[in-house]
């Protein structure tokens, strides 16, 4: 797997996570993140690793695999990568979405962002406050009075 | 630089994460982390803002970190009365009220920077009209301020004489890409100065009452948006006579749909980048000031203009052919009065349609004498692709589809489609159906196709697709039942 003749297109670049875990990628696919973007561009040394020091090796892997997919754009209907997206994005628990939310963020990749931010949406979609909390684990830290504040703030929200 | 990454001791950053992926989060145990809390309020923002309004809005009762970010962050504010309506007002007027004071109290708490959407659709009693104006200010200016980026309008009236000003401040929206209104707008530009929407691509305007006053506030407000690419006009014209200049060096798409126009109302179309014309209702003159040379598709469907002599839609109509002489397909709807008036045209003017390769045809009209020779042949001769909506079967249905198999020599798909009758209360409709898409499939399978290599494809209710017959083996028909009849 050395350096191929067919120049630039297919250089590899080397991501490294904050656990030390390193991944040999394609250019084109580690470009589709702005930071990493601009990061080689002020790279002298494009052999050294790139750090990608608040992503796990776990999720790196992860973004890696919606990285490549979305690079081979040509291969795929539009109709096809949608599919592929949700079922990448179902397949996630919550604390992983939450990672990689958090990476998409950080490493500027506008798709990943809208796909696990339109996902976690979802979930909130179609359930009641208390279903909301139980599923996302959010505490409720009103006394019954405040949440009766809040419901009269904007009844037409909670009569639908 | 790499040392400090490579330090093995801080292996996480958060110390949590190996166990908890393996322990899937929506178990309820108690010790789980509020990881979708912790986000940062951007990202949260970014969570809501996908969310029906009334949803995010519901957030604010989950815990005192999620109070009110969702009216920082909505960007898309989607108010429709009947989306409110549903299982909340009843449909009386006082309902419509107080969705207006709803929609008025919710504008109230958005503060979030840049508005991408704001979808408007109300109900206005004539009690209503100037409380209903007067919030439409406010909501516009506010809308406007918060860098509007698609605005879309729908107001409907009790009344259909009574206008309401269209609040004046959308002219000044520097950020709006698209403007869509709807209703009975009283609908005027600021005076004394120039306006200019310097972003605004997409423009569609409906107006049921309209003046000579709106004809020239049209013109201006075409000149004032320089990247104007789809224009949509869907005018009541009570008027006899007009001219109305369309101006948009880089208009692609333009739609206009008049009623009640008179037919010597023409309109002056100078747009050089034009690729798609779709004009219906009533006939009007069409010009082009300069020949579209880039234009692609036409699509027309004139209400009943057939009936009202040829000659006289000859003299509307040739010089709207001879500037579509480009186009590569063509879209009639029920109407075929261009061919008509092709046929009228003489000789040196009529235009050779050099790229046109694609016919499609919604209905066709019944009543005139001899449909058969309704497309011109000079044309047929040119088309690859025809494809031809609710048919059903009759004998001049059959007729018409003989003369394109007789005359279309290079036709490379005719593709044609059955009309369902929706009467099947008995087992009779039914059969009746199922006869009538056999013997039409078998006699379009029949046909003797000039142009040798042509593929058909036939689509009824249950005959649902029957492709290429095998020459040499003869016409074949392929069945498939969409489902089965009861006996």
């Amino acid at each position: 797997m050395a350096s191929t003749s067919t120049s630039t297109l297919s250089r590899k670049l080397i991501l490294k996570s904050s656990d030390g875990e390193k991944f040999e990628v394609d250019e084109n696919v580690a470009m589709q993140s702005q930071t990493i973007k601009h990061m080689i561009e002020d790279l002298d040394d494009i052999n050294s690793p790139i750090p990608v020091s608040i992503v796990t090796g776990t999720i790196l892997s992860k973004v890696i695999e919606y990285c490549k997919k979305h690079a081979t754009e040509d291969s795929d209907s539009d109709e096809q990568l949608k599919q592929w997206d949700k079922e990448y994005a179902n397949n996630m628990d919550l604390n992983t979405l939450y990672y990689l939310l958090l990476a998409a963020n950080y490493m500027e990749i506008k798709g990943l962002l809208e796909l696990i931010t339109q996902c976690v949406a979802d979930m909130i979609k179609g359930k009641s406050p208390e279903e909301i909390r139980a599923h996302f684990n959010i505490k409720n830290d009103f006394t019954p009075q405040e949440e009766a504040n809040i419901r009269n703030e904007n009844p037409w929200a909670f009569e639908n | 630089m790499e040392n400090s990454v490579n330090n093995g001791k801080k292996r996480r950053l958060y110390p949590c994460d190996q166990e908890d992926t393996t322990n899937n989060g929506s178990s309820l145990g108690g010790g789980q982390v509020d990881r979708l809390s912790s986000l940062p309020n951007f990202l949260l923002g970014n969570i809501l803002s996908r969310l029906p309004l009334y949803l995010a809005a519901t957030t604010s009762i989950l815990s005192r970190r999620w109070r009110g970010l969702w009216s920082r962050f909505a960007t898309r504010l989607i108010l429709r009365y009947c989306q409110f309506s549903r299982g909340f007002f009843t449909p009386y007027s006082g309902g419509r009220h107080k969705f207006l004071t709803i929609v008025d109290h919710i504008l109230r708490q958005i503060t979030s920077p840049e508005i991408t959407n704001f979808q408007l659709q109300l109900y206005c009693d004539d009690d209503d009209r100037e409380f209903c104006s007067s919030l439409l200010q406010s909501w516009f200016r506010q809308v406007c301020s918060q860098n509007a980026k698609k605005i879309e309008v729908k107001v409907e009236f009790d009344s259909n004489l009574s206008l309401i000003p269209l609040p004046i401040c959308i002219f000044d929206c520097h950020s709006l890409i698209k403007l869509e209104f709807r209703g009975n707008f009283r609908f005027n530009l600021p005076v004394n100065r120039i306006i200019t929407l310097p972003n605004l691509k997409k423009l569609e305007i409906y107006l049921p009452i309209l003046n000579t006053t709106f004809i020239r506030t049209i013109i201006t407000l075409l000149k004032s948006c320089p990247i104007l690419e789809k224009l949509t006009l869907i005018l009541n014209w009570p008027y006899d006579e007009f001219v109305m200049d369309i101006c948009a060096p880089n208009l692609k798409c333009f739609k206009a749909s008049m009623s009640g126009t008179s037919r010597r109302s023409r309109f002056m179309i100078d747009a050089p980048r034009l690729k798609d014309i779709v004009i219906g209702s009533s006939l009007a003159c069409y010009n082009f000031v300069n020949h579209p040379g880039r234009l692609q598709k036409v699509n027309i469907s004139f209400r009943h203009s057939t009936s009202k002599g040829k000659i006289d839609s000859v003299s509307v109509l040739s010089d709207f052919i001879q500037g579509i002489s480009s186009i590569s397909s063509l879209e009639l709807y029920d109407d075929l009065t261009i061919f008509n008036c092709f046929r009228y045209m003489s000789a040196k003017v009529r235009p050779v349609f050099h790229n046109l390769t694609r016919l499609i045809l919604t209905k066709y009209t019944k009543e005139i004498e001899n449909e058969s020779v309704l497309i011109p042949v000079c044309l047929l001769r040119k088309l690859k692709y025809i494809e031809i909506s609710e048919l059903t079967g009759d004998e001049s249905d059959v007729r018409f589809v003989k003369y394109i198999s007789n005359n279309a020599n290079v036709l490379e798909q005719l593709h044609v489609m059955v009309d369902n009758l929706d009467n099947f209360e008995d087992d009779d409709g039914e059969k009746d159906q199922l006869w009538r898409e056999y013997m039409f499939c078998r006699t379009l399978f029949n046909l003797s196709m000039r142009s040798s290599a042509c593929e058909i494809e036939f689509e009824g209710h249950y005959i649902i697709k029957a492709t290429t017959p095998n020459l040499d083996v003869g016409p074949s028909i392929v069945n498939y039942f969409g489902r089965q009849l009861s006996e």
